[in-house]
């Protein structure tokens, strides 16, 4: 089976302190981070490889910095590395990146499996995934918490909706976005003594718009749909009453408590 | 003719896919009400595409009470779920057939997925997860989400295609109903389609429903601040006897303090309470985005300092553990 993983470098946005015991913050990377939901995609495909004769075609968008992710998913186990890279996808939104994307998915592939995170740390417009399916006619699902079955030409995994848990079976090929956070698919593995050397001298493919055989007009802003007007301060402050004797607020506020119970 | 004539001239109408089986979600009813003050405002007709089974009569009663022009209706047994490719290529040669200038859709996943496929299909723009919208004085419609790390909101267009897609956080809009009744044009749609590639082999609902936030009058809501996931579910207890739902943020949630269905704010849902007691949050923009509509806002937190205390009528500076033990003291005498 041949799979690929989309994976994205994201700006460590975890609200400084609370996250630092657990997405330890490199500063000579400049606190970026693989984003989350990637890492748990890149642990399905790794999970798929134990079961079945897989390999693992990792690949990102974003700048040279990124390498790091590369070679991180390389001390995993991963055997193929992609790293798309040009000035010019600067300013892309969901479908030039979904197009770029497609594009180098089509020039390495085919895949049987796309593996993405299911939505971005930063962006966190979780459309990607969606692009890119249908940009490479491919059945899409979402929210992926867990695989329960690899079959020759199908697998079996298990989704989390809003309301339900669902058990489906996906044709191959297929793409699948990967939730983060759940029990289903166990955390990130550690890498191995033996990766972590061969990540050293790991060797990347570049791709750039030429090389990839795009157009100007098809990446970057030009190549984008929706365009930023402005951005602005939202004011939502309040003026704080603070009770600064801990009794009295506490009761103060269980007395608005039972007071909004009584509406 | 150019996008930017269109978009003046008022002939392109403004779309909601509606989200529901059997009746309509409460989502779907907002991004009603909404979508039909866009339309007013930009004396454009509102059409709603429907895929439902039949009957759809009930469904069909309350849509005149939104201010619905046009109803596209496309009927089939198979619409008792919710196929995402089958929708979206039944949704795509529709737009391809009427051009609405707007096309809506809730958030949610399976509405995410639909419109990240159809943006694609219809080569147009997409905005994910908006928090509002508006019209703009050339008639372009403004999508309002929170932007990336930063405390700014980001108003996103797209000048040069059409429709204008996006998608809208879960209870972003109130749900209002007009006084009169108004009449709808029924469009009965084709539904042809071949059979679904991704098959279902179990469903297994979950008994809570995620609603029942929006209904509140009261939250709790925890944060980091709780420090276990032990704290969350003493929060959760507390909150099961005093008959109140409760929420988490979403640093809680990534830590595993609390289950994804009870996060609140930017990839959560959008809530409106009478009263938000937020314990041990630190009120980072995403989440304020999601309770910044409720009436009162308690904090408690031991950072006086932290950002919620800018946000909320009323604050305590003491750690959210102790707030919870006396709670639980004064209501049941522990």
């Amino acid at each position: 089976m041949r799979i690929a993983v989309c994976m994205k470098q994201v700006p460590d946005i975890s609200v400084k302190g609370s996250y630092d015991k657990k997405y330890t913050i490199d500063r000579n990377k400049g606190a970026f981070i693989t984003n989350p939901a990637d890492e748990i995609a890149l642990e399905t495909a790794l999970f798929i490889a134990e079961n079945v004769l897989a390999e693992i075609s990792v690949f990102t968008m974003g700048s040279t910095r990124a390498e790091q992710l590369l070679k991180d998913a390389c001390a995993l186990g991963a055997d193929k590395f992609y790293l798309i890279s040009d000035p010019l996808f600067a300013g892309s939104d969901t479908y030039a990146t979904s197009h770029i994307l497609s594009t180098a998915l089509r020039k390495y592939g085919p895949f049987d499996c796309v593996l993405c995170g299911r939505r971005t740390l930063d962006g966190e417009t979780g459309q990607v995934s969606g692009g890119i399916s249908v940009m490479l006619d491919m059945p899409l699902v979402t929210n992926v918490v867990g695989i329960e079955a690899i079959k020759h030409d199908s697998i079996i995994c298990s989704r989390f909706l809003e309301d339900r848990d669902e058990i489906i079976e996906v044709p191959l090929p297929s793409v699948m976005a990967v939730m983060e956070g759940m029990s289903g698919i166990t955390h990130p593995r550690l890498p191995s003594i033996l990766g972590l050397r061969k990540a050293l001298s790991v060797p990347i493919e570049l791709l750039n718009c030429k090389s990839l055989e795009l157009t100007e007009n098809e990446v970057g802003l030009t190549g984008s749909y929706t365009k930023v007007k402005n951005t602005f301060f939202p004011d939502w402050s309040r003026k704080c009453v603070f009770f600064s004797d801990v009794y009295d607020g506490v009761s103060q506020i269980i007395e608005l408590i039972k007071k909004t119970n009584d509406i | 003719m150019e996008i930017s004539d269109i978009v003046k001239s008022g002939i392109g109408e403004i779309w909601v896919v509606c989200e529901g089986i059997s009746r309509l979600s409460r989502n779907t009813l907002g991004l009603l009400s909404k979508a039909r003050d866009l339309s007013n405002q930009a004396g454009k007709k509102m059409g709603v595409v429907l895929f439902a089974q039949p009957p759809v009569n009930s469904i069909w009663n309350l849509l005149t009470k939104y201010g619905v022009d046009n109803l596209y209706l496309f009927e089939d047994i198979a619409f008792s779920r919710i196929d995402e490719e089958i929708q979206s290529e039944l949704l795509t040669r529709l737009v391809k057939k009427h051009n609405p200038e707007v096309l809506l859709l809730n958030a949610t996943t399976q509405g995410r997925v639909i419109a990240a496929r159809t943006a694609s299909l219809l080569k147009t723009g997409l905005t994910a997860d908006c928090t509002d919208l508006s019209i703009d004085s050339d008639g372009f419609l403004i999508q309002t989400r929170p932007a990336f790390g930063d405390r700014v909101l980001a108003n996103i267009i797209c000048p040069n295609s059409i429709p204008q897609m996006a998608t809208v956080r879960p209870g972003s809009f109130v749900n209002s109903e007009i006084p009169m009744k108004h009449k709808i044009k029924l469009v009965l749609c084709p539904a042809e389609f071949s059979s679904s590639k991704i098959k279902i082999l179990k469903t297994l609902f979950r008994g809570e429903n995620t609603e029942n936030l929006f209904d509140a009058e009261i939250v709790l809501a925890g944060g980091m601040g709780l420090g276990s996931q032990e704290a969350f579910l003493r929060l959760e207890k507390l909150a099961r006897r005093l008959k109140v739902p409760v929420a988490a943020t979403r640093a809680a949630v990534n830590e595993g303090f609390a289950p994804y269905d009870k996060q609140v704010g930017q990839s959560g849902q959008t809530i409106r309470p009478y009263l938000y007691i937020a314990c041990g949050i630190s009120g980072a923009v995403q989440h304020l985005a999601g309770i910044h509509g409720a009436k009162r806002i308690v904090a408690v937190n031991t950072d006086r300092h932290a950002p919620i205390f800018s946000h909320a009528d009323y604050g305590v500076i003491m750690d959210c553990n102790e707030f919870i033990k006396r709670l639980e003291k004064s209501f049941f005498n522990e």
